[in-house]
């Protein structure tokens, strides 16, 4: 039995029960403010999911006023935030992560021991015996254990805003899809005019006894491939209307009512390329972030098992024994004998991870650094083509146009030259909104790349009823 | 294009060259008269005798000066601009600034020194179309004579022993020179004139192809040529040939052009009383209206201006009777190009494509002259109907010009549009 006198066996004990019990469990509430600003940060706007139902509903009403309008690019976004099922489905996921944490937080329920000793002699009573112990390092090692978790929690925040940043360029990249197939679609319908007043002329041609069975021939062929480019042109339009349909999670009425404006928006291809880009990226990349608290965790780890091993072969209880009537109740201590596993393998294997996500964390900054110059020089170029397009081509079309034009004020040329300049221009128009819409593209794989919107970019005004929303979320946060 | 053996032979010759061309150029242009239309000297070789010198329209005689007995002219080769009509000039290439060149004028019998200085690219030659004279002088590069190189200047000396209406033109890249504008008239008039006019026109008829938009002609084509001028200029910029009434005139056609110029003249009988092979016998003229005018050849026709009015010369070929025009557009004469069923029509809806659109020609392309008035055309580029008369358009270009015949004459004035007579017109009966 322990020599502790009871006094001082009964204060260690309260001391122990409170350790024993230590375990004040964080709210499971979901935060999301520390995603909402993760996210907010890489979009370059602000970013959040109220969940008051007032504000739910004033959000709703706002999605709805936009879905009346002729969508532009930001408004698509805020309804793929709010309306993509997968992309709430990940952050309903964040709850699980959270409760990870929580768990966190609680120490390992002690082990409770009983046994009943009989004493030779004595008849038919057992001396029953109680104890209760819990592994010393799992109490110490407790902060270490909740930083853990709170790195995952980190990771698993990081890793949904990474999809939801997925979703919103997804939507955005879809919706600037969509718009260039709908002015595809209007460049192919007049290209098929022209094909088809053509035909009409020569058909007129014909009858009037001035054109032959060949002529004929030859502009109705040319009229009814023209058909097929369009069948081709309004699929691809319905089709890039129901990818963004998918990314923003629309359906039924919805899925039908929206539109977008005729022509794609210019890109303001006029700032020099930025300097310093790279290290740009590094500081905003989420997965790189990730790869750093992963990192730190784990330096983390090692120090706490460093300094903390030698407790894990110890354990304190309190044992309790009923000695005739009285129960009388002491510490106890277990000491596991370090003969075989004395910890070093659990350091050394955190030692290495550790190295390894070390080595991981270079790899990835390195491949960023690449992917940025990539991303980057991708964006010149497909700028430079949509310049090009812009500046040079069509340009160049219509010339040829106002010209073919002149030359058939003066009976030089026939209606039919003035239609096929007509079409050459309209093919260079579509030849432009490809480009365009491809810069498009680019713009948003460098902010892709980037992990957030490029420097000196100018972050969309928010409109004036997100900042409502904004309040009613912080109101909710500080009353939750 | 110049090799690097030409660029260093002319470096190397460029101080001669470079002040005989200097000369060469005072020379000339201060001899050049306008129009011909002062009467020059007589000639030395019959003093006191005269004749009625030639007119060029809208071109000019070369002039000369006497040396030792010996009339001396002076041609540059070299390259021109040439305005066809306002609103269009063409980078052509002639002689002393101008295409057709000016025509050389002189006195059968007279020895002439015809000094040519070669201001062109490349090398040329003079050959003197229709003229008898010694084998050396005959113009053709490489048969008679080396070429003359870019800025050299050679001399051609002989006795002009027949009267008549000859041409000269280079014999060499000929195909080029003379698409591109280089030639000229030469006359010779007879020592004794048989059969004296009050008139004597020169007509140099010429077809170039002059591609809409452009400004060079094109030494490339062969048949389809798309502009046709009276001594340079197409209708309206062509000059009137003006006449008093009762006059005998005269009037000497050329052709160095790919195709014959059939050139009809209106209100009048004429003879044609000469080729450049010499005077046709009285006994063996027609009668004509319409002159055909060979390739390579000349044509005099005469005739007594007793009918006063404003009266259309000009050639037969309608084509040669306006500028440039498609020759592949679509026939649209007949063509219903209005609404069916349930469509717009087809105007509407090219319009709506090309909003410039215009339906022309389904009843006729006469409105194209009104049309072309207010509609751009490529630039550089002459409607192919213009001119305007007392009654409204013509709707000519080309070869076409107007003899104008009156009364009474202001020497230096346009006499202006013809008034017809009370009774002399035709009317509306309808």
């Amino acid at each position: 039995m322990s020599p502790l006198s009871r006094s001082t066996s009964i204060g260690l004990v309260s001391a122990l029960l409170a350790l024993l019990a230590a375990c004040s469990a964080p709210s499971s509430r979901v935060d999301r403010e520390p995603v909402e600003a993760l996210a907010s940060n890489a979009l370059g706007r602000p970013v959040a999911w109220p969940e008051e139902r007032d504000a739910r509903v004033a959000l709703e009403r706002e999605l709805d006023a936009l879905l009346a309008e002729p969508l532009e690019v930001d408004g698509a976004v805020r309804i793929a935030l709010y309306r993509n099922e997968s992309l709430r489905a990940e952050l309903a996921r964040l709850g699980v992560d959270a409760a990870e944490l929580a768990r966190s937080h609680t120490l390992a329920n002690p082990s409770l021991s009983a046994s009943l000793r009989f004493e030779r002699g004595t008849e038919g009573v057992g001396v029953p015996e109680f104890a209760l112990t819990r592994n010393l390092l799992d109490l110490f090692m407790r902060p270490a254990r909740v930083e853990l978790a709170a790195d995952a929690l980190t990771r698993a925040r990081i890793e949904l805003v990474q999809t939801v940043v997925q979703h919103a360029f997804a939507a955005r990249d879809a919706y600037f899809r969509a718009r260039a197939a709908r002015h595809l679609l209007a460049v192919e319908t007049l290209a098929t005019e022209a094909a088809d007043v053509g035909f009409e002329l020569m058909r007129r041609l014909h009858d009037a006894g001035n054109a032959s069975e060949r002529e004929l021939a030859l502009e109705e062929a040319a009229a009814q491939n023209a058909r097929v480019a369009l069948s081709q042109a309004a699929e691809a339009s319905d089709a890039a209307r129901e990818a963004l349909n998918r990314e923003l999670g629309l359906w039924g009425a919805d899925a039908q009512r929206w539109t977008v404006p005729e022509t794609l928006p210019s890109l303001d291809d006029s700032a020099p390329p930025a300097a310093n880009l790279e290290a740009y990226a590094l500081t905003h990349r989420l997965d790189l972030r990730a790869a750093i608290a992963h990192a730190d965790g784990l330096a983390a780890s090692l120090g706490f098992e460093r300094r903390w091993s030698a407790l894990s072969f110890l354990g304190v209880g309190i044992v309790g024994e009923r000695d005739g009537g009285e129960w009388s109740f002491g510490p106890e201590i277990e000491l596991e004998l370090p003969i075989f596993d004395r910890g070093e393998a659990r350091v050394a294997e955190l030692r290495a991870e550790l190295e390894a996500s070390e080595h991981e964390l270079a790899a990835r900054a390195i491949a960023i650094r690449s992917e940025v110059r990539e991303a980057e020089r991708h964006r010149q170029h497909a700028l430079a083509r949509a310049r090009h397009f812009r500046e040079r081509i069509v340009p160049a079309q219509q010339r040829v146009l106002d010209a073919t034009q002149k030359e058939f004020n003066f009976m030089l040329v026939g209606a039919f030259e003035l239609l096929d300049a007509k079409r050459a221009e309209l093919e260079a128009s579509r030849g432009a909104i490809e480009a365009l819409r491809d810069a498009w593209l680019a713009d948003s794989e460098l902010a892709r790349v980037l992990g957030a919107p490029l420097p000196g970019a100018t972050p969309p005004e928010p409109p004036a009823t997100t900042d409502g929303h904004d309040d009613a979320h912080a109101e909710h946060d500080h009353g939750g | 294009m110049l090799d690097r053996r030409h660029f260093l032979f002319s470096t190397g010759a460029a101080g001669a060259i470079g002040a005989a061309g200097v000369l060469g150029s005072a020379a000339t242009s201060a001899q050049a008269t306008d129009g011909g239309a002062a009467p020059l000297a007589p000639s030395l070789r019959r003093p006191g005798a005269g004749y009625v010198p030639v007119v060029t329209p809208n071109g000019s005689t070369l002039a000369w000066t006497l040396e030792d007995g010996v009339k001396v002219f002076r041609l540059s080769a070299e390259p021109v601009e040439r305005e066809f009509a306002p609103g269009m000039k063409v980078r052509a290439l002639g002689y002393n600034g101008e295409s057709p060149g000016p025509t050389i004028e002189c006195v059968q019998g007279d020895r002439v020194r015809i000094l040519v200085t070669n201001r062109l690219g490349e090398h040329t030659t003079v050959h003197w179309h229709g003229i008898r004279l010694p084998n050396g002088m005959d113009g053709v590069g490489g048969l008679n004579q080396p070429h003359i190189k870019p800025g050299e200047t050679w001399a051609y000396e002989f006795v002009v022993r027949d009267a008549g209406t000859f041409m000269y033109h280079p014999h060499a890249d000929e195909m080029v020179q003379m698409a591109l504008g280089l030639m000229g008239m030469f006359i010779v008039h007879p020592r004794e004139e048989d059969e004296p006019v009050d008139r004597d026109f020169v007509l140099l008829p010429h077809a170039w192809a002059v591609h809409p938009g452009t400004y060079r002609p094109d030494p490339s084509v062969m048949n389809d040529f798309n502009l046709f001028t009276f001594n340079g200029k197409v209708f309206p910029a062509t000059e009137p040939l003006v006449v008093r009434t009762g006059e005998r005139v005269r009037l000497r056609l050329g052709n160095l052009s790919m195709d014959s110029h059939p050139i009809h003249l209106h209100g009048y009988s004429f003879d044609v009383t000469a080729t450049d092979g010499g005077r046709i016998a009285k006994s063996a003229r027609w009668p004509q209206t319409t002159v055909n005018v060979p390739v390579g050849s000349t044509r005099d026709i005469e005739w007594t201006a007793d009918a006063p009015g404003d009266w259309a010369l000009h050639c037969h070929k309608s084509h040669h009777t306006m500028n440039a025009m498609g020759h592949g557009i679509p026939n649209l004469m007949g063509v219903d190009v209005s609404a069916q069923g349930a469509k717009r029509s087809v105007e509407e809806r090219l319009r709506a494509l090309v909003p410039g659109y215009m339906t022309m020609g389904i009843e006729g392309m006469a409105e194209h002259a009104v049309h072309a008035e207010h509609m751009p055309g490529p630039p550089n580029t002459l409607p192919m109907m213009a001119g305007r008369g007392p009654f409204g358009p013509l709707e000519m270009g080309g070869m076409f010009t107007v003899v104008k015949v009156r009364d009474e004459l202001v020497p230096g004035v346009d006499p202006g549009w013809y008034e017809r007579p009370p009774g002399t017109s035709a009317w509306r009966v309808g």
